[in-house]
């Protein structure tokens, strides 16, 4: 059992993981690439620390009382990384946006709005 | 048993190394990244991947130091990061 969800949890860790690098390849821009990136830094990072505490706590249930102090570690890594690791996107991203780099695809919204409305109209 | 806790440790060992290839994916995007925002969101993604193969491995090596020394890590390449993100807005005195 314990071997299923070990398993179950690394191989969703490594798609998210190996989806994220392959998205920062292949987006055309910046704000999209952070989209990529923000696949790595939250599910592949927090179902691999899921693998490790279940792993963990199947050694713990086996009567080695030395994998709770493991697992208090592994959780506060997991609370520091996830912490750090949003903020640090943020900051970059804001970073970005104030020194002028803007998205690829400009589209406004309100005439994309208006010239639906036209067909509608139209239709009509 | 004993044999058992080894062959339940590989997938953790092929874990890593697939998590390494993929830090040196990320080294391709850094080397030819188009602004310099590129090039910090893809060393962001190679900080945290370090922090899960530090995990990783020392669940292989059975060593909880390696945790400490991934958090400690954790914590210093953020503040790199936010300096770095000055760096790129310009406001760096």
């Amino acid at each position: 059992m314990i071997d299923i969800l070990v398993t179950v949890c690394v191989v969703i860790s490594l798609i998210f993981s190996i989806l994220g690098v392959i998205g920062l390849f292949r987006f055309p821009d910046f704000y999209t690439r952070i989209h990529a990136a923000g696949m790595v830094g939250s599910l592949g990072f927090l179902f691999m620390g899921a693998a490790v505490l279940i792993y963990a706590g199947g050694l713990l249930l086996s009567g080695d009382e030395a994998w709770l102090n493991y697992g208090a570690h592994v959780v506060l890594a997991l609370m520091v990384v996830v912490i750090t690791g949003t903020t640090a996107t943020h900051a970059i991203a804001r970073s970005a946006y104030r020194s002028g780099n803007m998205p690829i695809a400009k589209i406004d919204a309100l005439n994309a709005d208006e010239i639906k409305m036209k067909h509608r109209e139209e239709r009509k | 048993m004993d044999q058992e806790d080894h062959r339940m440790n590989d997938i953790f060992m092929i874990a890593a190394i697939i998590f390494v290839l993929l830090i040196f994916a990320c080294g391709i995007r850094i080397w030819r990244g188009p602004t310099n925002a590129d090039r910090m969101l893809a060393l962001e993604v190679v900080n945290i991947l370090v922090v899960t193969i530090m995990i990783t491995l020392s669940l292989w090596f059975e060593q909880p130091v390696f945790i400490d020394v991934a958090i400690v890590y954790a914590l210093l390449s953020f503040v790199g990061t936010l300096y770095v993100a000055k760096l790129i807005m310009g406001n760096l005195q």
